[in-house]
């Protein structure tokens, strides 16, 4: 652990920045410095998610992400993106960076977030290796690609969880070079930059929707959550998967109110780089592209064709990683009990669906996020936006219907919260992110409906 | 003053923490000798030989140690990304001193450490 250390990872994640900026150009343009700096978490997540993409890419033809591919990677994806967003002739950030207007309220709860990040970076820069997946599986992981140069056919086949594509040890390995050496305790802040670059992004997404108390406190409940707290730095793929995923939720209910294609090339990238963090991904990914289905039945000569091509993108980026898991004679990942097994475990349907439902309404889990986003989803549908509304009940009860399925169609587990006995909670992950990015929303559109309503 | 306000009070924020921080001293990053534990009490004493960077070196002196007639000698990770060489067991500080003294008339320079759980 050393300044140099994190140094290091400081010029990785501006590289990941440089990348996802001039992404975010090619898909959108950017018409100010000023947008740009209210879009950088977008920004720095796309290039994150596009990144890890294309490491895997690399992986599976043999290529190992070292300092020189990494630069080299993210140089030919710049300049890509520049190309494309000249050609299509986005508009290109123009004048000075000024200092914008923000609101009192908008500051106070700014100033507690970065408190926030700057202790969780305090705790973080000398967090320990404990998590049992962290150093059981994802960091060796990451180990054998910084030493071995790829993926080791030995060591990814006997190691648990063969079948979860290589992002995060991608990511880790990337990190490592940057560092200097396989500092696996500073690794920890790779996972810091992760957080706060998603924090950042959704404000950036909603700061013009939504008065800062409607967006502000369910972000922050979120973060203070215990199992954010005590698992957002560790060194797994679980909250990075949830990121992607609530990120790429995001995009397609802003999508949905005002079909700008972007946000469907964004949310593409995003699903795309959830399934190769891990297996879970497809699940919530499917209950991500359905509930927008059936959303925008009532437009669905237009919409369907566009969210279906975002959902075939987003399976599309993850084939390479599947060719190599069938060559490689590996498992792919599906339930253990097979395709049709659900029916022999009939039994397990109801204490499953129980036991998601009480993990995710858990106060000593995710304190509030539960309930919260329920509320704004029923508010919403009484008086507010009706299609986000139903979007977000879809999404819940999509997700719930998958969680459920995760721990019915694995026997083995238990009904359990017992981390080492039935990853529920872990998984549970998925949903309370994605609500929790869709509840400003919900709120701030009950509250324009209400408030016009009373005016009128 | 208005517009700037919200501003100050991001930035104040942003600069108050650390600065609480770093006013009790700089930030600290723990070296490899901060796994060493110098025994102050009775109980849980070790006599540690070396702490060595290789497993190779390590058994090398556990070896060495043995045929001088130290007996029991472990290499264990001292948990900072060495390997020590000790012997366990050692009861009170008064045996460890004595302990001390016949490892270096034969050549070794033991510490006594306090055993961490």
């Amino acid at each position: 652990m050393t300044f140099s250390a994190i140094l290091g990872l400081v010029a990785f994640n501006l590289v990941l920045f440089g990348v996802g900026a001039t992404s975010l150009y090619a898909i959108r343009g950017l018409r100010s410095w000023n947008e740009l700096v209210r879009l950088a978490g977008v920004a720095y997540m796309l290039g994150v998610a596009l990144t890890g993409i294309v490491f895997v890419f690399e992986l599976v033809v043999g290529l190992s992400p070292s300092l020189g591919v990494i630069l080299t990677t993210a140089a030919v994806l710049t300049l890509a993106a520049l190309a494309v967003g000249n050609r299509l002739g986005r508009p290109r950030p123009g004048g000075r960076l000024t200092l914008g207007r923000i609101s009192l309220t908008g500051a106070t709860f700014g100033a507690a977030f970065i408190v926030y990040a700057e202790a969780l970076f305090r705790s973080g820069r000398l967090a320990g290796l404990y998590e049992f997946d962290g150093w059981g599986f994802w960091v060796p992981k990451g180990l054998a690609v910084y030493f071995l140069g790829g993926l080791d056919r030995q060591f990814f086949s006997t190691l648990p969880g063969p079948s979860y594509p290589p992002v995060v040890p991608a990511y880790e390995a990337g990190a490592f070079h940057f560092m200097g050496s396989p500092d696996v305790v500073t690794l920890h802040l790779q996972f810091w930059f992760f957080l706060v670059g998603f924090a950042t992004a959704v404000v950036g997404l909603l700061s013009r929707r939504a008065h800062s108390l409607f967006l502000w406190p369910p972000l922050l409940v979120l973060l203070v959550a215990p199992q954010v707290l005590s698992h957002s730095l560790q060194a797994t793929g679980d909250i990075l998967l949830d990121e992607l995923l609530a990120l790429a939720a995001l995009l397609v209910a802003l999508w949905l109110g005002d079909q700008a294609s972007w946000r469907l090339a964004g949310a593409a990238v995003f699903l795309g780089a959830a399934m190769s963090v891990k297996r879970e991904g497809y699940a919530m990914a499917a209950c991500v592209v359905l509930a927008a289905l059936i959303v925008s039945r009532r437009q669905r000569r237009t919409a369907w064709p566009r969210l279906a091509l975002c959902g075939a993108v987003a399976v599309g980026l993850t084939i390479p990683w599947r060719l190599l898991l069938v060559a490689r004679d590996l498992p792919g990942g599906g339930p253990e009990a097979g395709g049709i097994g659900l029916f022999s475990h009939l039994d397990r349907a109801w204490p499953s669906l129980r036991l998601a439902l009480s993990t995710v309404f858990d106060f000593d889990i995710w304190l509030v996020v539960g309930p919260l986003a329920l509320v704004a989803i029923a508010l919403a549908l009484l008086a507010g936006p009706r299609s986000l509304a139903e979007y977000g009940l879809l999404l819940s009860v999509l997700s719930l219907a998958a969680l459920t399925w995760t721990t019915w169609a694995f026997p083995s587990y238990p009904i359990s919260k017992e981390p080492v006995l039935n990853p529920i909670v872990r998984l549970t992950g998925s949903l309370a992110f994605m609500a929790t990015v869709l509840v400003p929303g919900l709120l701030a559109g009950t509250w324009a409906s209400a408030t016009k309503g009373s005016d009128a | 003053v208005k517009r700037l306000l919200p501003w100050i009070v991001l930035v104040t924020a942003a600069l108050a923490y650390p600065l609480v921080v770093v006013a009790g001293g700089r930030p600290h990053f723990p070296t490899r000798h901060e796994c060493v534990h110098p025994a102050r009490t009775d109980g849980n004493i070790e006599a540690v030989f070396a702490h060595l960077p290789t497993t190779a070196a390590a058994e090398s002196l556990q070896q060495r140690a043995t045929r001088a007639g130290f007996q029991n000698m472990e290499v264990q990770p001292d948990g900072c990304g060495l390997f020590k060489v000790t012997l366990h067991g050692i009861p009170t500080l008064a045996v460890g001193r004595d302990f001390v003294r016949e490892a270096q008339s034969r050549g070794f320079h033991p510490i006594l450490e306090q055993e961490k759980p």
